[in-house]
């Protein structure tokens, strides 16, 4: 059984906690816009938005606590071990991938623009039922995001070809990158594909930061328009 | 509310089918435009919707508390309220995050 979460090379350790940070950072401000946005208008996809990166904000904080004390030290690298750690760990464990998965599952549901609890459940049991029972955790995780960050990137494209507008298209590229790191990483476990580990998290901090460059751009566009 | 404005509304409306956030704000303009006064009849006359959607629509602003309805014994008539002018205040921000974010 493959217990085995994500592989770090040890000398990209350090800058792996301060991505980590960086991006608690970035998707915690954009959940805080969100929700404020949501305050004026009542409308629920602000409210998802906001709770789908809520959860990755706080995934990223339980990942940072993860790195510092979960991880162990083997052949110059630091691996999560599922099977490795006491109950308590096991549980923070769980909880990141409930997160993790829930923020995405929370952003495609947004995307969909249904409403009812049943079709959200409808899509958030499965995937967590799918993970505790796999035998192989790692590519399970990475396999379900991967397939949600799929139908959220159909939406973006959808959306900027029916306008073609630039604005449109930095949220395209970031989910388009968040989804090319989620592949790598299901190899980097698998596969032992360690060096895919930095790949993806260059991905990741791109991706972060063209969400930060759009929010940037909406509060100096919001404050022109006051 | 300026005949210029109205017929920007119905314009823009036949050139793209207009979402949610701009329909409200339509509304409340419509509401300001008439020094924050208006009946149902002149709302409908120029928000260019159907009936049951701007009943519906005025419903919904009533319950996020956009605008208040006012009983009267020659009808109803609908004034905005601050959280409804804070909301044309801030439009421009709403619609921006909501486009380049995809939640429009």
């Amino acid at each position: 059984m493959v217990e085995s979460l994500y592989f770090v090379p040890q000398w990209f350790y350090t800058i792996d906690i301060v991505l980590g940070i960086l991006f608690t950072i970035f998707t915690g401000i954009v959940a805080l816009y969100a929700f404020r946005i949501y305050r004026f208008t009542g409308e629920r996809e602000f409210k998802l938005f906001g709770i789908s990166f809520t959860c990755l904000a706080i995934s990223y904080i339980v990942r940072i606590w993860l790195n510092t004390f979960l991880t162990t030290f083997i052949a110059s690298q630091k691996i999560l071990r599922i099977s490795d750690v006491n109950l308590f760990s096991k549980s923070v464990i769980f909880a990141y991938v409930i997160l993790f998965i829930s923020s995405y599952v929370t952003l495609a549901y947004t995307t969909l623009k249904v409403k009812g609890n049943r079709t959200y459940l409808l899509m958030l049991i499965p995937s967590i039922i799918a993970f505790t029972f796999s035998w192989n955790k790692s590519l399970t995780v990475y396999l379900i995001t991967s397939l949600f960050l799929l139908a959220i990137l159909y939406h973006y494209v959808r959306l900027y070809l029916r306008t073609y507008e630039r604005r449109r298209l930095a949220m395209l590229l970031a989910i388009a990158l968040l989804l090319a790191s989620n592949i790598i990483f299901m190899l980097v476990a698998d596969y032992g594909f360690y060096q895919g580990y930095i790949i993806s998290s260059i991905g990741e901090l791109l991706a972060y930061a063209l969400i930060a460059f759009t929010l940037y751009r909406i509060t100096q566009h919001g404050k022109k328009a006051q | 509310m300026p005949l210029s404005h109205s017929l920007f509304i119905v314009l823009h409306s036949m050139e793209k089918k207009r979402n949610k956030l701009q329909v409200i704000r339509d509304i409340l303009e419509v509401i300001r435009g008439r020094n924050g006064k208006i009946k149902p009849t002149h709302i409908l006359y120029k928000s260019n919707l159907s009936y049951q959607m701007m009943e519906e629509y005025l419903d919904e602003l009533q319950e996020k508390g956009f605008i208040k309805e006012i009983k009267q014994d020659r009808g109803r008539t609908y004034t905005i309220t601050d959280k409804g002018h804070t909301y044309l205040e801030r439009y421009k921000l709403i619609e921006e995050f909501a486009t380049s974010f995809g939640l429009e």
